[in-house]
């Protein structure tokens, strides 16, 4: 009961907090007042690129699309390295996810340029494939953690393959996902603020912006939603990934 | 009835698990297979419900060939417990118990009534335990469910690997208990894994004992402790066979008639005796105690000669002749008596008669 409790409490306090958020960033004449009393010297303080709320909404459709794509490529590519047929493959791909996330997503970023070009579909291509890196690993923690008991019991009472994965394999590796998958998203977040600097816009944009023209009043504009973001992004994963553990 | 016809497993050419082993399992019994690890028991098993395909040979399930079956119909039609439970941790205890009906489609309605039935053959409460997760239960508990589970379908076979293996040993004859008052009344065609020797005495109606990969005796456990084939199962049987052997015969077998008198009677209905003392019995049969007849006590009346028996040392036909001895040795006495159910006088056993009975075993070897 208790912990039933704390959970619809925490959901309410992520509810307030998140409400609070959007209340934030759609006043710009808070923002605007705010910004002016840091840096009365500056010319300008906020970005002529677009209002905070037209930023955030590129800026999370950029790791929408990037960590929805991530997730279902990453969930896909875990399951098929641990069933029979593609288990040769385990080893490789369970190294190269490792390996690959000590690559900073900057330089992710800037290799997919050369590639891809400049805009949104390089730096979503780019962030998925730095996104897939830990969904991939936890979906294979997570089915390879099952004890192997539960898995003979489950085919010795005639269930097929298909049966094994979706009744069992992947409910009981769906906490571990989801904390794969939150990580991916709250990385992703991050790592598209870089994203304007190839042109894909969000809140990278007055970042980069304030950078060039050493105008703090911009990075901060940019900075401070992103980082709001990224923590609301991970509390209501986490939340979500509670729920799910404690049913 | 479980046919193997010269089966068996090599994983390679040093590794055999199984060397073309041939028996017959019977139906409507339980087999133990039992053995030290690595003999092979497990992997004898697992090859019935193609858990682990034979290199050679053929297992026949009523003459049907195994590998010739569906695999999941097979499967679905065997129980399977095996020897860390291996319930599934998201699901609850119901979910756990519906598993094969729910594959094999069953109604929603006979479900739920099937599990509420099952739960409560193993002992847990269906209200209290149908809707726990596996971690909020004890061992015990957990194995009951795997029983349970196995059960759910109604399958005519059962595979249990070790099912008892993993709680303490209070439990674990506990659960051998009820398990064997289950089997009592459903007569499932059982093949049970164990190492524990005392676990297959309790429980089997036939022992397979293996070692290396063959079976060296496969008998009833009688049997095997009267006539050990050879050194090893000797051995493995342990140096208390012959009280392990007593274990898993009643007393009714070694039941005596012995000379009683009527408590509302007097000295007179005995006649002349070489028994130190006799059983006194109501006029209903019922057993109240025990008179000395030594010619010092026929002087008293008969009713102030009587000594009343302790609940402890009266058995019941359903005692070993074990449990018989123990009782024996634990109260100082020659021999003790045999009630019915309502109470009434059916014989007594004695140590004489256990002892000339296993002697007479002896010399048959």
């Amino acid at each position: 009961m208790t912990e039933k409790k704390s959970r619809v409490i925490s959901w309410i306090i992520l509810g307030i907090f998140l409400l609070a958020f959007i209340l934030l960033i759609s006043n710009m004449a808070l923002w605007e007042s705010f910004l002016r009393w840091l840096f009365p010297e500056e010319r300008e303080v906020l970005h002529p690129r677009g209002t905070l709320l037209e930023l955030v909404g590129e800026h999370l459709w950029m790791v929408i699309v990037s960590s929805g794509l991530a997730t279902v490529i990453g969930i896909s590519i875990g399951v098929l390295v641990t069933r029979p047929l593609g288990r040769q493959y385990l080893p490789l791909v369970s190294n190269l996810s490792s390996l690959g996330q000590t690559f900073p997503p900057v330089a992710v970023l800037a290799l997919a340029v050369p590639l891809l070009g400049f805009g949104f579909k390089p730096t979503v291509a780019a962030l998925l494939l730095y996104g897939l890196l830990p969904i991939v690993r936890n979906t294979i923690t997570g089915i390879e953690n099952i004890p192997s008991e539960v898995r003979e019991a489950a085919y010795g009472m005639g269930m097929s393959s298909w049966q094994v994965l979706f009744k069992i394999e992947l409910p009981l590796a769906l906490k571990v996902i989801m904390s794969g998958i939150r990580i991916s998203v709250v990385i992703n977040i991050g790592t598209a603020t870089v994203g304007a600097t190839i042109g894909a816009g969000g809140l990278g944009s007055p970042i980069t912006a304030g950078l060039v023209s050493e105008n703090p009043a911009f990075i901060l504009e940019g900075a401070i939603p992103a980082a709001l973001l990224a923590f609301s992004a991970d509390a209501l994963l986490a939340n979500i990934e509670k729920s799910i553990s404690s049913e | 009835m479980i046919r193997f016809e010269k089966v068996t497993k090599e994983y390679d050419e040093e590794t055999v698990a199984v060397k073309d082993i041939t028996f017959e399992i019977p139906s409507r019994e339980l087999t133990v297979l039992i053995g030290p690890s690595g003999c092979g028991k497990t992997t004898t098993l697992k090859m019935i419900n193609r858990i682990i395909r034979p290199t050679a040979g053929r297992i026949l399930i009523d003459g049907n060939d195994v590998t010739e079956m569906d695999i999941r119909q097979l499967r679905r039609g065997i129980g399977y417990v095996i020897q860390n439970v291996g319930l599934f941790p998201h699901m609850s205890v119901k979910d756990n118990v519906a598993t094969v009906p729910k594959l094999l489609k069953w109604e929603r309605s006979k479900i739920d009534d099937r599990v509420d039935e099952l739960l409560q053959l193993v002992g847990l409460e269906p209200k209290s335990y149908a809707n726990k997760l596996p971690k909020e239960l004890s061992g015990g508990e957990a194995q009951r469910v795997g029983v349970a589970r196995a059960l759910a379908a109604d399958p005519p076979i059962i595979l249990m690997d070790e099912p008892f293996g993993a709680v303490d040993p209070l439990t674990r004859v506990r659960l051998q208990d009820e398990f064997a008052r289950i089997q009592e009344e459903l007569h499932k065609t059982i093949v049970f894994v164990t190492h524990d020797i005392d676990e297959a005495i309790r429980l089997a109606d036939k022992i397979a004992v293996m070692k290396g990969g063959r079976i060296l005796q496969f008998d009833t456990p009688e049997e095997i402790l009267a006539r050990p084939v050879e050194k090893f199962v000797h051995d493995f049987m342990g140096s208390d066979r012959a009280l392990k052997r007593l274990s898993r015969i009643p007393v009714l077998e070694y039941i005596e008639k012995s000379e009683t008198i009527d408590v509302n009677g007097g000295w007179e209905q005995l006649g002349v005796t070489k028994e130190e003392f006799v059983w006194a019995l109501d006029e209903k049969k019922k057993l109240i105690g025990w008179v000395d007849v030594s010619h010092s006590s026929r002087e008293l009346p008969l009713k102030e000669a009587l000594t009343e028996m302790l609940e402890e040392e009266i058995l019941s036909p359903d005692s070993t002749v074990k449990e018989a001895l123990s009782r024996m040795l634990e109260s100082g006495t020659m021999a003790l008596p045999v009630v019915d159910r309502a109470d009434r006088f059916l014989g007594q056993i004695s140590l004489s008669k256990i002892q000339e009975l296993t002697k007479s075993d002896r010399e048959e070897e």
